[in-house]
């Protein structure tokens, strides 16, 4: 065992020579004590649950439903309300004189339609699935940048330092969305600029909390003993800083997701992120504001619904990981 | 005490430095030629070159970047691409409107923060810790837009318990004096005016507070549960001191650090979710003027704006430090 | 330490605050909801219909539109004769006249204007300034110009040489752009001039109070006014309120008396509420979507026409436009003389659509286009190779009187097109004025969506303006030789009976040819509440308060 190992958390155990089946098997064990710890936190068994729907919704609705956004329109429906069960519901809050009921109720538009007649439910599933995705680009591109600025300007030190923290300093004294905004509007607004536009507001966060974790990780005793004996630099930021920093920056890799769905959306609702006409929640939203004045509120009460789901299930997830994963952090 | 201030300030000087730079560069990389902003659909060549003139944009970029650092040192901001008017005095009849905003959102976010914080800190995990955490995650989760909305559709719109378009009403008049309405009305001695401002403003900046009280009440209650468990606090406990004294004398004093810290950096929350409250209730405000002409490349407004945005986020983060000596005076600079 | 920032932030506050004062209100108000801040208050100098909606109440030119119609009928000008070749113009001023800053007007200050407008020497001819509207409609400045000399020749009496006749002259002095500003005012200002600081100085019936960007501007009563107010508004205050829902909301709650173009969505709910009501602003607009002949497949005219049919015109106004609005089939909407009844409109026929472009030789339709390259005069090269470039559709990023839902409208358009095999994609160039610069440099190359409005109810306004010169990036290097020749002809002579026949011929050989196809013209709708009587609206969009009552 020569190569990193995330899972070794202490200089003794990597002393052990493992054969393979038992190295697996070490693993697996690990990886059960974790998830057992992980249930016994309710914030982490909701978060979990919102979040496997979320990404079960996420995967499942594109691969079992094709949606072709450049033919979907039906100009005759346009801000259809929305039937089915929200039918049922409302028809008993109304006291309705006809009822609608379970059993006479159709489901054309469950969630109703939008300004070109489109299928809310529909688009919301597929905007989810954007959102999403966005927020998973923004995050693994801000993780891998500023955990490696964070990681090395940490580790190494002096002028390295302090040129790429200053430089940090200049991207945190904006205030993050209009630096996306300036961004994506050099760039040219579309969706994967402003997926990687609210990924660089977001490597300060991740770059200093490396940076932290590098610098106390430098000065442990067992870092310096292997310098003592030699271990190159390269081998020490592999083999001890960069494990030892995983936890710390995938609790955050969680809780920011949930920040870069947000950022996202809200490029889309400035009309900065995915362009018409494929959906995107922060675009629906922006356009149910010309029709919520005027009682359609299912054009907004629904994408609103799914960003809300989606963020807060990374959030509990996230929290729920900080008290496990992190002891140092919990209080 | 004051060489740390000169020295933070010295430091600052980079970062401003820094910020100007990439600022002037981001906005001449837009694609686009703000001339056109002006001109709309009747554009002909020879108004765009009269127009590339006005602004100077004819000469080389670094020379543009000297001579607009030069005029800003001298306090000329330039005048706006769009109706040529001085940017300095556009700046001055906006931004009351987004420092009252910011400002009530912000007291929002500290009076119902804290004490939510402290009180889940005291009574952990009980039924009122879970809620306000509960409340908190939620504060986090939901953004600022579908807040919005969904405050604008219930309260506004269904309810018609308050107004959500703009600062006042139009039959309410009102002499400016510092901008801020609420205090004018007050300097006015009109409570007419007084109530209609607040009407105007319980809205907008309780959406914009959602963020940040979320994460005082977050920052607050961890903060309170680690000094909580420290050992003068058992001490105080032990000696029979009564608890609201333990918590407010000792325990609240000793957990303000964080709470300070975490405060002063939501300026940059504040600042980035004006955009979308001042977007959403049309609050004449500076972010959403920003936002606007960040999109229309009026370069004069968005290089000055984000410079003092800077400026006030590093003045902001000095004064937070300062506070950290008022609180705990064993800290020495 | 407390004390230091708290002094910090009372002093950064203070820095901050301008002394403004307002002077006293009383009387009727009559509140106007505007859906963006006024660029600047100097007519002379700007071309949005938000700062003319403004100045329009305060300053006036020599002729004013009668009512509710583009006919001019006299303002400053009492009345005018002109020579028999065309070319000598003398106006009659109306005497004791006053500007809002107690100057005389009289012939002197109208020959001062118009030297500011067309002389670029001219001392507050300021260079930081674009008279825009002055270039266009007469065509440049100097010696370039139309207007060849401008001469007081009495106290009341100004005399206007032009260099060739110019049919459309009455109609054009009369837009707002050529109101008659205080010579003192202006040199006093100087290029400030218009800003919120120092508002307008002219003749009108209402003088400028305050304007604090993005939230109000307000005017009052001229005492002094020369003329009659049949209204009884003492104030009138625009209030800036970006979004139409909020506009609408706004005026629900009676925060606002008025406010042009709700949405359509909203329209159902303002007819059916007691204390509001709707107006409508007559119809002189086009919507179109256009094609850039340096798509070498839409040279064909068969493809053109394939698009026309595949696009259903009916539904999309149906959905997306206010009642009223039709069809459109020409170039000229129907309420403007040159207008051609007997030009068909393309019937929705998808399926005919697809047997035309399998005739054009694309029977399985197109995703990717072919872009050909231009010479110096912006004809474009026919036999060149060409760049392959996806199929786009350009959408309009704002909300024009024309076009309510760029965006929607763009988004069923791509669909119908997919209809029949086009498989287009929806492009989008950043904010308004980037769409227009891609559309002045050509750089629009598929199908892009705009529309007109006209100003000064003259047909040369509509197809000369786009068609008359040669091939322009701007029309997408629309060319024929024919429709040419008969636009300048038309331009040099000044008999309506002559020119409307000829008008009438273009937009048929236009429809022949499948040029460009028209979308919609509607009418704007305007929402009041039911305290307001008297509003006059006029298809040109310059309409005018003095007429407005408030209960």
């Amino acid at each position: 065992m020569t190569t990193a190992d995330p899972i070794s958390l202490s200089e003794q155990k990597k002393t052990i020579q493992f054969t393979r089946r038992e190295l697996i098997l070490d693993r697996l064990i690990l990886a059960r004590d974790f998830l057992k710890r992980l249930w016994r936190s309710p914030s982490a068994r909701i978060g979990g649950i919102v979040v496997l729907i979320t990404v079960g919704i996420s995967v499942g609705v594109p691969l079992f439903n094709d949606y072709d956004a450049l033919r979907d329109r039906d100009l005759p429906s346009r801000y259809a309300e929305p039937d089915c069960v929200v039918k049922v519901i409302q028809s008993y809050i109304n006291d309705y004189e006809e009822k609608t009921t379970f059993s006479n109720m159709t489901c054309d538009h469950p969630f109703g339609a939008d300004k070109n007649g489109r299928d809310i439910m529909r688009r919301v599933g597929h905007g989810m699935s954007v959102s999403l995705w966005a927020g998973v680009v923004a995050v693994v591109f801000s993780l891998s940048i500023g955990g490696t600025v964070g990681l090395l300007a940490g580790f190494v030190g002096g002028w390295v330092d302090s040129i790429f923290m200053r430089l940090m300093d200049v991207i945190l004294a904006f205030p993050s969305l209009l630096l996306a905004v300036a961004l994506v509007t050099v760039a040219g607004a579309n969706l994967q600029n402003g997926m990687i536009a609210v990924g660089i507001t977001q490597i300060p966060v991740f770059a200093r909390l490396a940076r932290s974790m590098s610098i106390s990780i430098r000065n442990q005793e067992y870092v310096l003993a292997a310098r003592s004996i030699g271990t190159r630099q390269g081998g020490i930021l592999f083999n001890h800083v960069l494990p030892n920093s995983l936890a710390p920056l995938i609790v955050q890799s969680t809780l920011g997701l949930g920040t870069a769905v947000i950022e996202t959306a809200a490029l889309g609702f400035l009309g900065l992120g995915q362009q018409p006409p494929y959906p995107e929640l922060g675009k629906m939203l922006a356009d149910s504001q010309q029709s919520l004045l005027s009682g359609k509120w299912w054009v907004m009460v629904f994408p609103g619904a799914a960003i809300i789901m989606i963020v807060l299930g990374f959030n509990l997830l996230g929290d729920g990981l900080r008290d496990v994963l992190d002891p140092r952090l919990k209080k | 005490m004051a060489t740390y201030l000169a020295r933070r300030l010295i430091e600052a000087v980079p970062v401003i430095v820094g910020v100007s730079i990439l600022v002037f560069l981001l906005l001449h990389l837009i694609p686009g030629d703000p001339a056109l902003a002006i001109l709309g659909e009747r554009a002909t060549e020879e108004n765009v070159a009269v127009i590339r003139e006005r602004l100077g944009l004819n000469k080389p970029l670094y020379e543009q970047y000297f001579i607009w650092v030069g005029n800003m040192i001298q306090g000329d901001l330039g005048n706006t691409v769009r109706g040529n008017i001085p940017v300095a005095n556009e700046i001055s009849s906006r931004f009351p409107a987004t420092i009252e905003l910011s400002l009530s959102a912000l007291t929002i976010a500290v009076l119902v923060g804290v004490p939510m914080g402290i009180l889940s800190g005291i009574r952990r995990n009980s039924l009122i810790d879970t809620a306000s955490m509960f409340i908190a995650l939620f504060g986090v989760s939901i953004p600022i837009f579908v807040l919005g909305l969904l405050l604008i559709y219930i309260v506004g719109v269904e309810l018609h318990w308050l107004p959500f378009v703009s600062r006042l009403s139009s039959s309410v008049q009102l002499e400016r004096v510092t901008g801020l309405h609420t205090v004018d009305a007050i300097i006015a001695g009109d409570w007419t005016a007084l109530k209609d401002a607040l009407n105007h403003l319980i809205l907008p900046a309780v959406t914009l507070a959602t963020v940040p009280m979320a994460v005082i009440a977050r920052i607050t209650r961890s903060s309170m549960l680690e000094v909580l468990n420290q050992d003068y606090i058992r001490t105080a406990r032990a000696k029979g001191l009564r608890s609201y004294v333990v918590v407010i004398r000792h325990a609240f004093r000793n957990a303000m650090l964080p709470i300070v810290t975490i405060i002063g950096l939501q300026l940059g929350t504040l600042l980035s979710g004006a955009v979308l409250t001042e977007t959403i209730y049309s609050w004449p405000g500076v972010g959403k003027w920003l936002f606007d002409s960040i999109i229309a490349r009026d370069y004069p407004i968005v290089q000055s704006m984000t410079l003092i945005i800077a400026m006030i986020y590093i003045v902001v983060n000095m004064v937070v430090d300062v506070l950290y000596a008022v609180i705990d005076p064993r800290i020495r600079y | 330490m407390r004390k230091v920032s708290l002094l910090l932030v009372v002093a950064m506050v203070l820095a901050l605050v301008p002394t403004v004062s307002i002077s006293a209100q009383g009387g009727n108000t009559f509140v106007f909801g505007e859906f963006g801040n006024a660029v600047q208050l100097d007519p002379a100098v700007v071309t949005d219909g938000i700062s003319f909606r403004v100045t329009v109440q305060g300053c006036e030119a020599l002729l004013f539109y009668d009512g509710s119609t583009t006919n001019p009928v006299p303002g400053l000008a009492k009345s005018w004769t002109v020579s028999d070749d065309g070319l000598v113009w003398a106006f009659q001023l109306e005497e004791g006249v006053m500007f809002h800053d107690g100057t005389p007007f009289n012939a002197e200050a109208v020959k001062w204007n118009f030297d500011r407008w067309r002389l670029t020497s001219h001392p507050q001819h300021f260079a930081e300034s674009v008279f825009e509207y002055y270039d266009y409609m007469w065509n440049g400045f100097d010696e370039g110009s139309l207007i060849q000399s401008v001469e007081a020749t009495g106290e009341y009496e100004v005399t206007i040489t032009l260099a060739e006749p110019y049919g459309s002259m009455l109609n054009t002095l009369a837009m707002p752009m050529f109101a008659i500003a205080s010579p003192a005012a202006v040199e006093a200002a100087g290029a400030a001039y218009g800003t919120p600081e120092v508002g307008y100085s002219c003749t009108g019936p209402y003088k400028f109070v305050e304007w604090i960007s993005d939230d109000h501007i307000t005017l009052e009563r001229n005492a002094e006014y020369w003329g009659e107010i049949p209204g009884n508004v003492d104030t009138i205050i625009y209030r800036i309120i970006p979004d139409a829902a909020a506009r609408f909301a706004a005026l629900q709650s009676g925060e606002i008396d008025a406010f042009e173009g709700p949405n359509v969505e909203d329209l159902d709910a303002i007819d059916a509420a007691d204390d509001l009501f709707i107006q409508m602003r007559g119809p002189l607009n086009v919507m179109y979507l256009a094609f850039s002949y340096r798509v070498k497949e839409f040279r064909d005219p068969l493809v053109r026409q394939a698009i026309a049919m595949a696009l259903n015109r009916q539904e999309i106004v149906d959905a997306f436009y206010p009642p009223g609005a039709v069809v459109a089939t020409t170039m000229i909407p129907p309420s403007l003389w040159g207008f051609n009844p007997d030009v068909p409109a393309f019937e929705y026929d998808p399926e005919g659509a697809k047997a035309l472009l399998a005739e054009a030789g694309y029977p399985d339709g197109l995703s990717e286009v072919t872009v050909l390259p231009v010479d110096e005069n912006n004809m474009v090269i026919e036999d060149a190779a060409g760049e392959v470039i996806p199929l786009t559709l350009y959408f309009q990023p704002v909300q024009r009187p024309y076009n309510p839902d760029g965006e929607g409208i763009g988004e069923a358009m791509v669909s119908y097109l997919a209809d029949i095999g086009l498989e287009a994609q929806l492009g989008s160039v950043g904010d308004w004025s980037a769409y227009l610069d891609a559309r002045s440099n050509g750089e629009l190359n598929g199908l892009y969506q705009l529309g007109w409005t006209g100003d000064n109810g003259d047909p040369d306004n509509f197809l000369g303006y786009f068609f008359g010169a040669g091939p322009k990036p701007a029309e997408g290097y629309y060319y024929n030789q024919e429709v040419h020749d008969l636009l300048m002809q038309a331009r040099s002579m000044t008999a309506q009976a002559e020119r409307e026949p000829i008008y009438q011929q273009v937009d048929a050989i236009m429809h022949d040819e499948v040029g460009r196809i028209y979308v919609a013209h509607t009418g704007v709708p305007l929402a009041f509440r039911s305290r307001v009587s008297g509003y006059v609206t006029n298809p040109l969009g310059t309409e005018h308060f003095k007429f407005v009552s408030v209960e």
